[in-house]
């Protein structure tokens, strides 16, 4: 298992004071997948190198499978090469002047527990094994493609049986076949060996296909916390919301209840649109409504009234693009852009009437940020709020 | 990461862990002692001979006796017309070879790296030799054609009807300009701008291309622009390379009179009574002169204006069509009379009886007999080896260490070390031999070290360092950290992961530095010529002892013997697997 509490860490550069990790906390169980995932400069990568003990935080505490590595409070900083953990780099890191033998070995004849030579060449044949990688052994490192590099690199990292598994954006270097492969492998292994994993990526793909877990990232902090789905279906904030999938944002006011546990109407530019749940917003307040593309029903002009209780707009398409397995519209609605994801089978045209039906329980609300704080373009996170029930 | 503080360990592992964080901290001070040590080491060889410069020409009354301090060498130094006369040789001479040699050069490399001329990468390669053959030997090749009495082309004129008198004197102002282009002005220019011009991205002058603009609009308008920051940044490094130059001139400039400012204050050293305040007045002017130089120089690198790297460029070069072999026949012939035509030229004189003279009993070995014999040889032989070889070593040692404080390590002065790392290269081997010179002369504890290699091995090994801490920085930086990371995280500890993981990857660079420390060290003449003595004298100062005294023939073969002693360790390093970076 892996347990981390209160990191922070600042670096001194050039450009003065970066506060790199402000503040972070989570634990993942012994064999859970768990991810960090945000965008280039949000910390996960030096949390993950803290962990690693490649980087010293200034604060906080780090256990690695109930033994603690790292206590600011106690002074406590076990160095790198005394934690039992494994890495992958996300350049692999393979030593081109070795073979692929020797790189797997090395852990267990220079590592902390040096071993007999027999028990090595058993237990690297058993690490390539598990990467379908046996018949490679002899070869010399710098004749490996890509995807092989990094499945030497994971055999190194599993060689030694530790308790922590590292990833640092290990698919990110692979084209995008290989990638799709390598996540079901991937996951499968460690599910199989039972290792705590925490994996760090910026692609929000993988972290909601691999994880069982995610903690997504920004500006050194975690701003949200939770199993895939959560993070994708309840964003608690917009931060999340924009950067997992994505999402339109309608500025909102409520203007009164509707049937149902905590239903509320919403008038805004699109019309008026019916909410299954309002949260802790009250009469009059200004909101943001959320929905994301693939939530709205997209349908030909009808003239039959909203059903259900959910809401229905129409307007007209002016934008089409086919990406094979779906299709993104761009649907004007009273002056505002929508954009609407729909089947590859439907036949659209630009400027053909639409219908789009918002189903009450998708729409998910966020505080407006205040306009003086918030420079234009800069997403701004709003403070976690209580995830809404759907 | 020092800190000692007794921690509270309430942990049955406690005394283990706390151990390995004290032995981390102590690590990490070691590291930054010898950090420290190395910072001290360095500002101390580098810039205290300057500052002894400085100091040293305002004494009165010779190093060792200073009776007082006054500007008597200043008035000197700016009034006699000799030294006056040196500086502004200095000059005209800079002009006159960097006028003439840049546009040559500059055509050369566009041919080579940016046409379809067949043979191009032999060609670069023959510019290489070119740069990498001692001056000296390949200088008597040139004697030994453009001598105004025997030179072999002058006798080969004057056979023709119309030519009364010999039309080359290689004893003048245009001899000396012509030599140097003909060994390394052009070459060195050659080898810099051509990969440069081979990473210039071929989009840009095909974008011209298909805007109607045709090949020499092209050039004038895209190309130059385009490299013009590059190509300023290799136009001052060759000003302040040729500013250096000391065995030409004193070869060819002493016997007519003729003064730079490097073979003055030779001179004014070899005076009686010495006359070393004036010597060092003389350099500090050169230096003052020289700054704008550097800074300039040091600004455009910095600016990074000059990177000029396309991510993908093509391979599409500009075709010669018919002009294809004509210019093949150019360029070999420029190519080949900086390398091979003097050198055998050379080599031939030294089997000759008398040179040129082709009769029934031209060859001999007697020469060869002669120098070999000659116990001076033996010994001068002895110094060279003992010299390169000791400086290969101690360029190796110091500057990977250098590299990698400034590479992989934390330490706060990094920045300064980088910096004075850099400053030797700017500095004139003769200014710099005199520096440790004055230091060696100006202090008594110093003083027995006078005459003995100590001194001179210092002084080659510091004349170096600018490129062998640029090399070494290089590597290191593309060995990139991660290699190491991935050996911690795997267990290993710091010295394990240094054995196994680091120095094996860095060894082939370290020879690299090594090689061309060794070869540098052989050929050096302008660094040692004041630190050496008759018992420490290397072969390279042989050569210029054997031409004063006429001995053309025994310089020749001396000078053919250090080319073969030079060539012979860069072939050997050369099927050792390094490569120099001709593929740009």
């Amino acid at each position: 298992m892996l347990s981390v509490r209160g990191l922070k860490k600042t670096f001194k550069t050039e450009r003065g004071v970066i506060q790199a990790v402000a503040g972070v906390s989570f634990e993942a169980p012994q064999g859970q997948f768990y991810t960090l995932l945000g965008p280039s400069g949000c910390g996960k990568t030096t949390t993950l190198q803290c962990i690693a003990g490649l980087e010293s935080p200034d604060e906080g505490e780090i256990e690695l499978g109930n033994t603690p590595v790292f206590a600011s409070s106690r002074l406590l900083d076990l160095a790198a090469h005394m934690r039992d953990v494994g890495m992958v780099f996300q350049s692999y890191a393979i030593w081109p002047h070795m073979t692929v033998y020797e790189n797997v070995a090395y852990p267990l004849v220079h590592g902390r527990r040096k071993m007999p030579n027999l028990e090595v060449r058993d237990r690297v044949l058993k690490a390539l094994k598990l990467v379908e990688l046996e018949t490679f052994a002899n070869r010399p490192a710098p004749f490996l493609s890509g995807g092989q590099q990094q499945r030497v690199a994971l055999a190194r990292a599993l060689v030694d049986e530790p308790k922590v598994l590292l990833l640092d954006e290990p698919l990110s270097n692979l084209d995008a076949k290989l990638r799709e492969g390598m996540r079901f492998e991937l996951r499968r292994l460690i599910k199989r060996l039972n290792i705590t994993t925490l994996f760090v990526t910026h692609d929000q793909i993988e972290a909601l296909s691999m994880s069982d877990r995610v903690a997504v990232m920004f500006d050194g902090r975690i701003v949200q916390e939770g199993t895939p789905r959560q993070i994708y279906l309840q964003p608690e904030n917009r931060f999340v919301a924009n950067f997992v999938g994505k999402v339109n944002l309608f500025e909102a006011r409520v203007a009164g209840r509707a049937p149902g546990r905590n239903g509320g109407l919403l008038s805004c530019n699109l019309g008026e649109l019916v909410c299954g749940d309002l949260a802790e917003f009250g009469d009059g307040d200004r909101v943001l409504a959320a929905i994301r593309p693939e939530a709205i029903v997209l349908e030909k002009a009808t003239d039959s009234p909203a059903d259900h209780g959910n809401s229905l707009v129409s307007g007209r398409i002016e934008a089409c693009f086919f990406y094979g397995d779906h299709i993104e519209c761009q649907v004007n609605v009273c002056d505002e852009i929508v954009n609407v994801r729909s089947d590859a089978y439907t036949e659209l045209a630009i400027g053909e009437r639409v219908s789009l039906i918002m189903p009450r329980n998708r729409i998910v609300l966020f505080r407006v940020p205040e306009r003086k704080d918030q420079p234009r373009g800069e997403i701004r996170v709003d403070s976690a709020t209580a995830p809404r029930a759907m | 990461m020092g800190q000692q503080r007794a921690a509270v360990i309430c942990d049955e592992k406690g005394v283990r862990l706390l151990r390995s964080r004290i032995a981390l901290g102590e690590f990490f001070a070691l590291q930054n002692m010898i950090s420290w040590v190395a910072l001290g080491f360095v500002l101390l060889v580098v810039l205290y001979p300057l500052t002894v410069i400085l100091i040293d020409s305002f004494q009165e009354g010779g190093p060792a006796r200073v009776t007082g301090y006054s500007l008597k060498a200043w008035r000197l130094a700016l009034s006699d017309r000799g030294i006056v006369a040196a500086v502004w040789n200095t000059v005209a001479l800079t002009i006159a070879r960097q006028a003439i040699a840049f546009p040559v050069a500059i055509l050369l490399a566009w041919v080579l790296a940016r046409t379809d001329l067949p043979g191009a990468r032999w060609l670069e390669f023959l510019f290489w030799i070119a740069y990498f053959l001692p001056t000296l030997p390949v200088a008597m090749g040139w004697i030994l054609l453009l001598d105004p009495d025997h030179g072999l082309l002058n006798l080969l004129a004057m056979k023709l009807p119309f030519v009364k008198q010999a039309p080359f004197n290689i004893y003048s102002f245009w001899g000396i300009v012509w030599t140097h282009l003909a060994t390394n002005t052009i070459a060195i220019k050659v080898i810099l701008l051509t990969p440069l011009f081979r990473n210039m991205d071929a989009a840009l002058e095909d974008a011209s291309r298909v805007s109607g603009a045709g090949g020499i609009t092209t050039l004038r308008r895209i190309v130059v622009p385009v490299m013009k920051p590059a190509v300023l940044v290799v136009l001052i490094m060759s000003i302040i390379q040729s500013l250096q130059t000391f065995e030409l001139e004193q070869v060819l400039g002493f016997p007519i009179r003729f003064y730079v400012f490097s073979t003055r204050i030779y001179s004014l050293l070899h005076d009686d009574p010495p006359m070393l305040a004036a010597a060092t007045a003389l350099s500090t002017i050169i230096l003052v002169l020289m700054l704008p130089l550097v800074v300039l120089q040091r600004r455009l690198t910095g600016k990074r204006e000059y990177a000029v790297v396309g991510g993908k460029f093509r391979t599409q070069k500009v075709e010669l069509h018919r002009w294809k072999w004509p210019v093949f026949l150019v360029v070999s012939c420029v190519a080949l009379t900086v390398t091979v035509l003097p050198f055998s030229i050379v080599t031939a004189g030294t089997f000759m009886k008398v040179f040129g003279f082709f009769g029934s009993d031209t060859w001999t070995l007697a020469h060869w007999k002669a120098v070999i014999g000659d116990s001076v040889f033996t010994s001068s032989l002895k110094n060279t080896l003992l010299l390169a070889i000791s400086a290969a070593m101690g360029s190796v040692l110091l500057f990977t260490l250098l590299g990698y404080i400034i590479v992989r390590t934390r330490f706060v002065a990094r920045n300064i070390l980088d910096l004075t790392s850099w400053v030797p290269s700017m500095l004139p081997g003769i200014i710099l031999g005199l520096g440790y010179l004055s230091l060696l002369l100006g202090f008594a504890v110093l003083q027995p070290l006078y005459g003995t290699m100590a001194a001179m091995l210092l002084a080659v090994v510091i004349s170096r360092m600018t490129l062998g801490v640029q090399i070494i920085k290089t590597n290191f930086m593309q060995v990139g950290n991660e290699l190491e990371e991935a050996s911690a995280v795997s267990g290993a500890s710091q010295w394990d992961t240094l054995r196994h993981i680091f120095l094996p990857l860095v060894m082939p660079t370290m020879l690299l530095v090594g090689a061309v420390s060794f070869i540098a060290a052989a050929r050096d003449v302008s660094t040692v010529v004041l630190l050496s003595t008759t018992g420490t004298r290397p072969l390279s100062l042989l050569q210029l002892d054997l031409l004063a005294q006429g001995n053309y023939e025994g310089a020749a073969v001396v000078g053919v013997i250090v080319v073969l002693l030079t060539t012979g360790v860069a072939l050997v390093a050369r099927l050792g697997g390094l490569r120099v970076g001709i593929q740009g």
